[in-house]
């Protein structure tokens, strides 16, 4: 039986992500080779197969590929929970700001946010995370392991950072008017002429 | 030509007054600079906007129509009272003109209120992105938690055990149970899983009639409560069972193919 082996059968009857710690204690190999051997499996299967293994929530976990769901949707006919944009607002300030209490979050948002964190907190996107030790003791919210597997993350320093996406964005939407710019110009320069 | 009015003869010439109550304005005729036509159409153009009454001397008409009320001899009162009415409401409108307007203030410009920091707004693109990759994460299909094997499902030995074999075995150990009057609207003492777990360690390896097996006094209903936990065990492949000489025996199974409640919970 080889690690590859091994980490596969693991991971097939596993229903929630499995770190390499727990690969490595249930298959008795070293972490070394299960770690290599999650890299071959996962480079196999990305080759070709209807499966393919992605790295969630601090784990790995065995997974349909993207192209096939379309299919198994007609057959599992899932119920798809898309989330408000309230909630999601709430469930952003959460993860970025975490841990965070109920009043800075209606501090930034400027409405009540009491539904949206219930509504979250039942889905099992957000958890309790502590006390505050200030006058009153809040409650004070973080993220969940499900938010990362909800959202298709193996940890919170994936998150998009904030300042970062409108600079990312700029170049381009810079280049698309100087490039509308020039197209003018010459035109312009046409007609004149 | 200065401005006068001209009273014109009386339409009403004495008749009675109309069911409504009301008269028509009377036909005075006012002649100026800026307006010329009937105190009524004056009247009526005042009323709606639609003409300047301060290019309208008021003084020459009120003044010429009081020397004709004096000096006329046939008068009609009634409407001698409309054209006085209607001279007075112009002569107010005309006297509110007048009066100096009072300076009003203009509007404080308020600066629009800068919205508070830190703001939903630094949080818009990365709630874009979010939301793509929860779309993403949808098509995404994992293995299910319900996936395994579902316990009530796995196949069970039943031997050589028929269902009549069964049922005299209960009533073997129903004809020992002492019946007692069971209070009315009683519960069962304990679940059936806990029950399970009783008769689960009552059982031993080499098989046993179940008069051997329940040996503590029971009543009836106590009788089918064990019966119905071992043949959930048989179920569940912790007990096997076999036909001996006209009885069931029943024994643990020895490769006990799910767990138990408690089990699981130690698991857990």
């Amino acid at each position: 039986m080889t690690p590859v082996d091994a980490v596969f059968a693991l991971l097939f009857v596993a229903d929630v992500p499995v770190t390499a710690a727990e690969l490595s204690a249930s298959s008795g190999f070293d972490r070394p080779p299960v770690e290599e051997a999650l890299r071959d499996l996962q480079a196999r299967l990305d080759k070709d197969g209807p499966i393919h293994l992605i790295q969630l929530a601090g784990g790995y976990q065995l997974a349909t590929k993207p192209e096939y769901a379309q299919m198994i949707s007609r057959l599992l006919l899932p119920q798809r929970q898309r989330l408000s944009r309230s909630l999601m607002e709430v469930l952003a300030i959460v993860a970025y700001r975490q841990p965070v209490t109920l009043s800075e979050i209606e501090a930034v948002r400027g409405v009540d946010c009491g539904y949206g964190i219930r509504a979250l907190l039942e889905r099992r996107l957000v958890k309790e995370a502590g006390r505050r030790a200030t006058p009153g003791r809040p409650i004070e919210y973080g993220t969940t392991e499900e938010f990362l597997h909800q959202f298709k993350m193996n940890a919170l320093n994936e998150l998009p950072a904030l300042t970062e996406l409108p600079l990312a964005l700029a170049p381009s939407e810079a280049d698309q008017l100087e490039q509308s710019a020039t197209v003018l110009e010459s035109r312009y320069n046409q007609d004149t002429a | 030509m200065p401005p006068r009015a001209i009273q014109a003869p009386s339409r009403t010439d004495g008749a009675a007054i109309p069911a409504l109550g009301v008269l028509p304005a009377a036909p005075i005729h006012v002649s100026s600079e800026a307006f010329e036509g009937s105190l009524a159409s004056l009247f009526a153009l005042v009323r709606d906007h639609r003409i300047d009454l301060m290019g309208v001397p008021l003084f020459p008409i009120c003044e010429a129509y009081f020397e004709y009320l004096i000096t006329a001899t046939e008068s009609d009162l009634d409407e001698a009272a409309v054209a006085l009415s209607a001279l007075s409401y112009l002569l107010e409108r005309k006297a509110w003109l007048l009066l100096p307007a009072p300076e009003v203030d203009p509007e404080p410009f308020e600066e629009p209120a800068e919205l508070p920091e830190p703001s939903v707004i630094e949080f818009r693109a990365a709630i874009d992105v979010l939301g793509q990759w929860h779309d993403e994460r949808a098509d995404l299909y994992f293995r299910s938690r319900d996936a395994g094997p579902n316990l009530f499902e796995l196949p069970y030995e039943l031997a050589d055990v028929s269902g009549a074999d069964l049922a005299r075995a209960l009533d073997r150990v129903l004809q020992r149970a002492k019946p007692t009057a069971m209070p009315v609207l009683a519960r069962a003492r304990r679940s059936l899983a806990e029950q399970m777990e009783l008769v689960f360690g009552s059982l031993k390896t080499e098989f046993q009639s179940l008069t051997e097996i329940i040996q503590a006094d029971l009543t009836r209903s106590e009788c089918v409560y064990w019966f119905l936990a071992i043949l959930e065990l048989v179920r569940l492949g912790r007990s096997r069972m076999k036909s001996a000489d006209g009885d069931v025996l029943f024994a643990r199974s020895i490769h006990p193919q799910a767990k138990l409640w408690s089990e699981e919970a130690i698991s857990a």
